[in-house]
């Protein structure tokens, strides 16, 4: 089980890093440069000092490389001498073994709370019922319980719970080590040649979990070291190239071109110079000969000067330019990470960026791809209505008066209301959003009357009331948890008194515990007066409490009184203390009782129902899969059906639950589970039915994918149960309109016979190793058919803060907004209309078809019916806008997107102004951004939540991942990780805007400056007879790049800022700069050479005639030209700078500092280093002459004048 | 606590973090930009003006001497020409005796290398360990023994060695040949090989570069501070030039009796030793007398770019004011038009 992350050992860091290193082009390009300078006839510069650059990067990334692996084997030593319990065979007792010295198929005891060192086969568990919870935040950053099963006992004595580890004698047959976390099975056969057992991924402790809630675990070791799946799933970082970046290459490449060009015309210019000096004699005076004695050929010496100009000219491609991008980037990176804009206060989660090299493709967006849930919406599923038998049942939420639906058929419960009104009140005020939680659900008053007034004893057991909670109660994978650590905590709270006595105690006579009986609506009026005194009381003593709150406790039901807390509750960190007694509460009250409840500052009443009482504070959840089924769960919750205990005893699972009033518990066993996956879109159990003993399948899943599965016969079965499904259909599509997420709830009830015939093919189908996956579902889809409708739920899930501003502005920001969702059409539409993606006036152009063919028709007769309206100009901006839905009710997408569609597709699409796609899978998701990135080559962003997007966010250019209630599996794919939908808006506008401005503009600039600097030497070689000399002393010309000016751009990169945040807030469309690349265009890229070039000229040509025909030197005319470069290089950063702050002006007058302080000091202190060119005390003699001053002055101002 | 405890990934909410820190943000606009056109022409002008009168205060005479001889093939066979010269102004203050070469490429690459500055440091190189970079110059095969070349490389090889003799009449003008070398190179750079006192047992180990007409520790018998690799006329020669027309000092007028104030106008006799062959290659050669100021030599370029770069920033400025003013006219005049209408 040892583990190695280490790159290298001791011996071979420094071979296999220099290695590693040489494959970076950068570096081998230096290389190349510094060997050239090694071949005598070609060598420009010293070939020691051209070395150091060279060795000073390779040095500094390997000692950054030493340092991480160093970390990775301190880590390495930690986790491989991590002890844990191993069995030894010869005493067989456990012994503490180093993780290291683990082999497979050793047995392993781990203990709570300690993480699991290897991927262990879970034979034993300390809970009697043969399960254990782990944590798995780890490897997925998923912080909730997850359940694991011991295989079921087969050896030994079957039913003594005890593990004799040496009566176990299996084989264990399994998968070779792969990465799927989530996949995993396998077979064992017992030694003594019983049956086969199959074995899954519930049976799998991964390494790096941790055991919780169970005392302790045994069980062997299948995986280890390097193979277990949290070693195989541990990537490196991702590397994406950014768009700039890919811009910048093949500008990179012009260089190559343009100092192959020049490098050309030197050594061309070189053979003919030398080919006209060789005639003369007294030529040898200037032009040594070669050693030999003789002249050098004029084609051999051009031939020469053609690498001598490579090394004298290799800064012209911009080497640095990658290094200074990287510490660009991290900058960047780290500005967005501090952006106190970006923090999400409630969950405390600041923005993370995971990808470090793609900052600038933020501003350059132009698509971006949303999933719905939980991206824009909260993913806070709150139940908001059901119907049952055709009934329809709102809930009353936080306050709010329930929108009752009005049935064009006469339901059953007519109510006046608007069909639009209810429509457009659709509940997404944000201030009740965050005060929503799951957790509350207010039962509705007429369902839980029928459902308590009609016993669950009396009934034939087919009454769907009845079975449609104990659906919502059993028919899911949530976890309960008898952890009291949740914010209802009425039991930790001992004694209420000494809470509040310290602060009030007087008051808290008046405040100690009230509840209150009354019957449905008349007693209203006492309590509202109570509740008006004792507030009243109340505000003397405690002004935070405002007018308004208290008008509304005198104003409205006692439900809304709920609303009063809201100012207080949100200041109070959460901390609250619920004093219940429930003792005193008779058995047999009615559905209301008011209780008060006190909060540490004591002014907050809840209403709370009684049924919750009894249980709420016993259990909590933690949601599982999603979202839903806790919402689901907690509903029945407060209904009474109370998801008491999950058990699995020798094989058999049970579920328990609770009724309501107290009236005792029924135990399910757990035939099967029939998890959830997205290709069935259900999931089900198959239960006893402990009341009479019945075979029943609860299934629940979207409302298509039970539709299609009812009952046949049910049709013409009886009246009641055709009209029954078809008002549910018409109260899904009205769920649907606002907004809500429908789930249908179904059952089947089966006979033995039925039963034992399907598990017989199951059990073949669990067994085949092979197609294990697809004869599963197959199976699933066998068993789930003549399903019985029971009803349909309609859960709420609301739009997060400032979503509908955010899409608004990214849309001012000439970015196409695409919502690409999971949910059906009308849910989609109506969220599409919430959150302004869709506006009142916009036509909307639904494609909805059941075959490819009919598809392609309705693509084509759209796409001629808009070109009819507004002409055959594929423009993305019409003034009149146009939405379009793709859902496609079939369920094979895939194949529609053949390619003609396609086309077709992305012909319409672009003209739309936004789009939204329903229905769709994870792949789908993914395949539609890909379709529109390939065959349109834009920019797209995907953001999303939960593992469905992955996909989406892992093709996307830039994938975002919001760190919501779905788990951490987006995130973990993504590259910017961000808690909230409405951050983007500053993410893409303000840091993307300044990141892309930022870059392109110092992209820009180390292509003048390394241009500039390289024109400079290239003109030289007019004047000494193409012969590679340089006037620029040698370690200027290595460093110039490296000191000199390499501080500013940086600073500029990481800290300028072309407009403030606030306009670009203001004005998003900004942002447009980006998505055309106004800012890094082919030609900007040439205008900054030209720019270059006559800066070059200027500097060159004044200084040569300045100095023309005087004393000079060499080097000291070549020191001349150096300083000026400096200052006009610098200078016309600082032009380029829009902001200058301190940060600029120390950069850019330290670098002329340090420029002139390194000249000083090494022209003092080397007499005779660096030959040929030894600078002696030139900079101190230049430096006294006026004429230096002068010319500098003349050239940095007529070289920068044009700007 | 708690506050601390949920806040833990709040970043800091420093102007730095936050990208608030107080920024100077120019601004270009018509405002600001016509200032600085005038603002440029003003100091530049009079810094032209300035420039151009201390450059036209500096007399220089030259006088090209290269075609005084024909036939001349090489280095170490001397002649002599005698030139007759008139000053027409008087040189007052320090006069400066140059020669300028053109033409020649004392900027080349492989010339500018040919050199050892270990050898001229004073270090006694062993004898065949001569700097490579001064081949084939390093070298010289005396009859068999391979002896090193002292001083080594092409740039010593092609010292400049025509001698100027300068004189008024019968009398010689004074020119010292020091004081031309930068002090720190003659101080620090260039050093004679041990014993420093004896140069001629210093050099015996050494040959004469191959063009030379006498041996390093002959270059000036006369004063022993200026001779072996110390000789400033050497020194002065080893400081390639940058460009191929160039000159380098040649010597100082000396301002004893006589001269004190200068060099007189008057009748002149210049006695050239021509040895220095440049006719082969196009070269040209001139003898130049100079005075300097605190600008260095004459040199007119400077003070009139400045002044017309000043002046061109004068007419830009003033051009642009114009459309400025035009563009703000029509401006009011539509706006104005527009509200009557």
């Amino acid at each position: 089980n040892k583990v190695q992350t280490t790159k290298y050992t001791v011996l071979s860091f420094l071979p296999k890093n220099l290695f590693e290193q040489f494959h970076r082009f950068a570096n081998c390009y230096f290389v190349f440069i510094v060997l050239l300078n090694f071949v005598p006839q070609v060598g420009a510069i010293q070939p020691f000092v051209s070395m150091a650059p060279v060795i000073v990067i390779l040095f500094i990334q390997a000692v950054k490389d030493l340092f991480e692996d160093y970390g990775r084997y301190k880590s390495d030593v930690e986790i491989n001498s991590a002890e844990c319990f191993v069995l030894k065979s010869s005493d067989d007792k456990y012994h503490k073994m180093k993780w290291s010295d683990l082999q497979v198929g050793d047995i392993v005891r781990v203990v709570c709370n300690s993480v699991i060192p290897a991927d262990i086969l879970l034979l034993h568990s300390s809970d009697p019922d043969g399960i254990c919870f782990i944590e798995t935040s780890n490897l997925d950053g998923e912080s909730n319980l997850k359940q694991r099963m011991v295989v079921p006992k087969h050896w030994g004595d079957v039913n003594n719970h005890e593990f004799y580890p040496k009566e176990f004698k299996s084989i264990i047959e399994c998968q070779t080590p792969n990465n799927e976390i989530y996949k995993f099975h396998g077979n064992m056969i017992p030694a003594n040649g019983g049956e086969k057992i199959s074995v899954n991924n519930s049976n799998l402790l991964l390494r790096g979990c941790v055991i919780r809630n169970t005392d302790y675990v045994e069980g062997i070791v299948l995986y280890a070291g390097h193979e277990t799946k949290a070693m195989l799933n541990n990537n490196g970082p991702r590397y994406k190239r950014s768009k700039l970046e890919r811009r910048m290459n093949t500008d990179v490449i012009y260089c190559v071109v343009l100092l192959l060009v020049m490098c050309l015309i030197g050594s061309v210019g070189n053979g003919i110079w030398a080919s006209n000096m060789s005639n003369i004699e007294q030529a040898e005076l200037f032009i040594p000969n070669e050693e030999n004695g003789e002249a050098l050929n004029p084609a051999l010496s051009g031939f020469y000067m053609f690498w001598t100009m490579v090394i004298l000219l290799q800064v012209l491609i911009p080497i640095s330019l990658y290094v200074s991008m990287e510490i660009v980037k991290w900058g960047q990176v780290h500005m967005i990470n501090s952006d106190i804009d970006l923090y999400h206060k409630e969950t405390d989660t600041p923005i993370r960026c995971r990808a470090l090299n793609i900052t600038e493709d933020l501003g350059q967006i132009q698509y971006v791809f949303s999933d719905k849930t939980g991206t824009l919406t909260e993913n806070k599923m709150i139940f908001r209505r059901c119907t049952i038998g055709g009934v329809d049942y709102p809930h009353a939420a936080n306050g709010e008066s329930p929108i009752t639906f009005l049935l064009p058929n006469a339901g059953p419960k007519p109510v006046n209301a608007d069909d639009e009104n209810a429509v457009k009140s659709a509940p997404n005020s944000p201030a009740a959003s965050r005060r929503a939680r799951e957790t509350d659900v207010t039962p509705d008053p007429v369902l839980y009357e029928k459902l308590i007034s009609t016993p669950y004893s009396t009934f034939a057991c087919n009454e769907a009331i009845w079975d449609f909670f104990i659906n919502l109660a059993i028919c899911n994978t949530v976890v309960i948890s008898n952890d009291s650590d949740d914010s209802v905590t009425a039991s930790t709270t001992p004694d209420p008194y000494s809470v509040s006595t310290s602060i009030i105690p007087s008051l808290f006579l008046l405040s100690t515990i009230f509840v209150l009986s009354f019957a449905k609506i008349e007693p209203l009026y006492v309590t509202n007066q109570f509740f008006s005194s004792f507030y009243n009381v109340r505000m003397q003593s405690y002004p935070i409490l405002n007018q308004q709150s208290t008008a509304t406790s005198v104003k409205e039901s006692p439900l809304e009184s709920k609303d009063l807390q809201s100012p207080i509750f949100t200041s109070k960190n959460g901390m609250r203390h619920e004093i219940i007694q429930h003792q005193q509460l008779p058995s047999t009250c009615p559905p209301f009782i008011l209780l008060i409840t006190l909060f540490p500052f004591q002014q907050i009443s809840t209403p709370v129902l009684n049924t919750k009482l009894n249980t709420k504070p016993k259990f909590s959840y933690h949601d599982s899969e999603s979202p839903d089924e806790a919402a689901l769960v907690y509903a029945a919750h407060a209904y009474g059906c109370v998801l008491a205990h999950r058990s699995s005893h020798g094989g058999k699972e049970s579920v328990t639950i609770t009724l309501p009033d107290g009236g005792g518990k029924l135990e399910f066993e757990v035939l099967h589970k029939l998890p959830f996956d997205s290709t069935r879109k259900r999931m089900s159990v198959i239960v006893r039915d402990p009341r009479n003993g019945q075979i029943t399948l609860y299934c629940k899943g979207a409302d298509s994918a039970i539709l299609s599965a009812l009952r046949r016969d049910q049709q013409d079965d009886s009246n009641n149960s055709t009209d029954i499904i078809n008002r549910t259909k018409q109260y899904l599509d009205k769920y649907g309109r606002v907004g809500l997420r429908t789930l249908c709830i179904s059952k089947r009830v089966l006979t033995e016979a039925e039963y034992s015939e399907w598990e017989q093919l199951h059990r073949a189908a669990e067994r085949d190793l092979e197609n294990r996956d697809q004869m599963m579902i197959n199976s699933f889809v066998r068993m789930e058919d003549n399903l019985e409708l029971l009803g349909a739920t309609g859960i709420e899930d609301r739009l997060q803060d400032g979503v509908p501003e955010t899409i608004e502005a990214l849309r001012q920001a000439g970015i196409q907004v695409w919502v690409v969702t999971g949910d059906k059409r009308e849910t989609a539409t109506n969220i599409g209309r919430s959150c302004r993606l869709i506006h009142q006036n916009d036509e909307v152009i639904e494609l909805i078809t059941e075959t490819p063919e009919a598809l392609s028709e309705l693509l084509d007769t759209t796409i001629s019916s808009q070109d009819n309206k507004r002409g055959k100009l594929p423009e993305i901006q019409h003034q009149t806008t146009l939405d379009f839905v793709l859902g496609t009710g079939n369920r094979d997408q895939p194949d529609t997107l053949v390619k003609e569609i396609a086309d077709k597709f992305v012909l319409l699409a672009r003209r739309c102004r936004s789009v939204l796609c329903c229905r769709a899978t994870p792949l789908q998701k993914g395949m539609v951004l890909k379709l529109i990135k390939d065959k349109l080559h834009v920019m797209t962003l995907a953001i999303g939540d939960g593992a469905n997007d992955v996909s989406m966010i892992q093709v996307a250019d830039i994938g975002v991942g919001l760190s919501g209630q779905e788990g951490m599996q987006a995130v973990m794919s993504s590259d910017y990780a961000l808690a909230q939908f409405r951050f983007l808006k500053k993410l893409l506008l303000v840091h993307g805007h300044w990141n892309y401005a930022r870059l392109a503009s110092m992209v820009l600039y180390f292509f003048y400056k390394n241009a500039a600097f390289v024109f400079l030497i290239f003109w030289f070689q007019i004047l000494c007879g193409f012969s590679g000399g340089n006037m620029i002393e040698q370690s200027y010309l290595l460093i110039f790049n490296l000191i000199f000016t390499s501080v500013p751009p940086l600073v500029n990169g990481v800290l300028d800022k072309d407009i403030d945040a606030a306009t670009l807030l203001k004005k998003p469309e900004l942002y447009m700069q980006g998505i055309k690349d106004e800012l890094y265009l082919q030609r900007t890229f040439w205008i900054n050479m030209l720019d270059a070039l006559y800066q070059s000229l200027i500097i060159f040509f004044f200084l040569y005639v300045i100095y023309l025909d005087t004393e000079v030197g060499l080097i000291e005319w070549g020191t001349v030209v150096t300083t000026a470069a400096v200052f006009v290089i610098l200078i016309h950063l600082g032009i380029e700078t829009k902001t200058w702050t301190w940060i600029h002006w120390v950069c850019q007058i330290g670098s002329v500092l340090v420029f002139f302080a390194y000249s000083l000091i090494y022209n003092i202190v080397c007499a005779t280093c660096l030959p040929p060119s030894n600078p002696y005390f030139v900079m101190e003699r230049v430096i006294q002459t006026g004429q230096f001053w002068f010319s500098i002055l003349l050239v940095t101002a007529v070289a920068l004048f044009p700007r | 606590i708690t506050e601390e405890k949920t806040q833990k990934h709040l970043p800091d909410n420093t102007a730095f973090k936050q990208q608030r820190l107080p920024a100077w943000a120019p601004i270009l606009s018509a405002k600001s930009t016509l200032p600085i056109f005038f603002i440029v022409s003003i100091a530049f002008v009079p810094i032209g003006v300035v420039l151009l009168v201390t450059s036209e205060a500096v007399v220089e005479f030259q006088y090209d001497y290269t075609d005084c001889i024909i036939n001349q093939s090489s280095m170490t066979q001397p002649c002599t020409c005698v030139i007759n010269i008139t000053l027409g102004t008087s040189m007052d203050g320090n006069v400066y005796a140059y020669y300028g070469l053109t033409n020649f490429f004392q900027n080349h690459r492989r010339y500018v290398k040919s050199r050892d500055d270990n050898q001229l440091f004073g270090v006694h190189v062993a004898t065949t360990s001569v700097s490579t970079s001064c081949a084939p110059y390093n070298l010289f095969n005396d009859n068999g023994t391979i002896r090193p070349i002292a001083p080594c490389g092409a740039i010593a090889n092609s010292m400049f060695n025509d001698t100027f003799t300068f004189s008024q009449g019968s009398a010689q003008v004074p020119i010292v040949r020091t004081g031309i070398a930068w002090p720190t190179d003659y101080s620090v750079k260039f050093n004679n090989p041990f014993p420093t006192n004896d140069l001629d047992q210093a050099f015996s180990q050494y040959a004469k570069p191959s063009n030379w007409q006498k041996p390093v520790q002959s270059l000036d018998r006369n004063l022993s501070t200026n001779n072996g690799y110390k000789n400033e006329a050497f020194i002065v020669w080893m400081r390639t030039a940058a460009f191929s027309h160039f000159r380098k000092p040649y010597g100082i007028l000396n301002r004893v009796a006589g001269y004190t104030n200068g060099l007189p106008s008057g009748q002149y006799t210049l006695l050239v030793d021509y040895n220095f062959p440049v006719t082969a290659f196009g070269g040209r050669k001139r003898f130049i007398l100079s005075t300097t100021s605190w600008m260095g030599g004459k040199n007119s370029f400077l003070g009139v770019a400045y002044i017309v770069f000043g002046g061109m920033c004068f007419i830009g400025g003033i051009l642009l004011t114009m459309i400025h003013l035009h563009a703000r006219n029509t401006r009011e005049m539509s706006l104005i038009s527009r509200l009557h209408h």
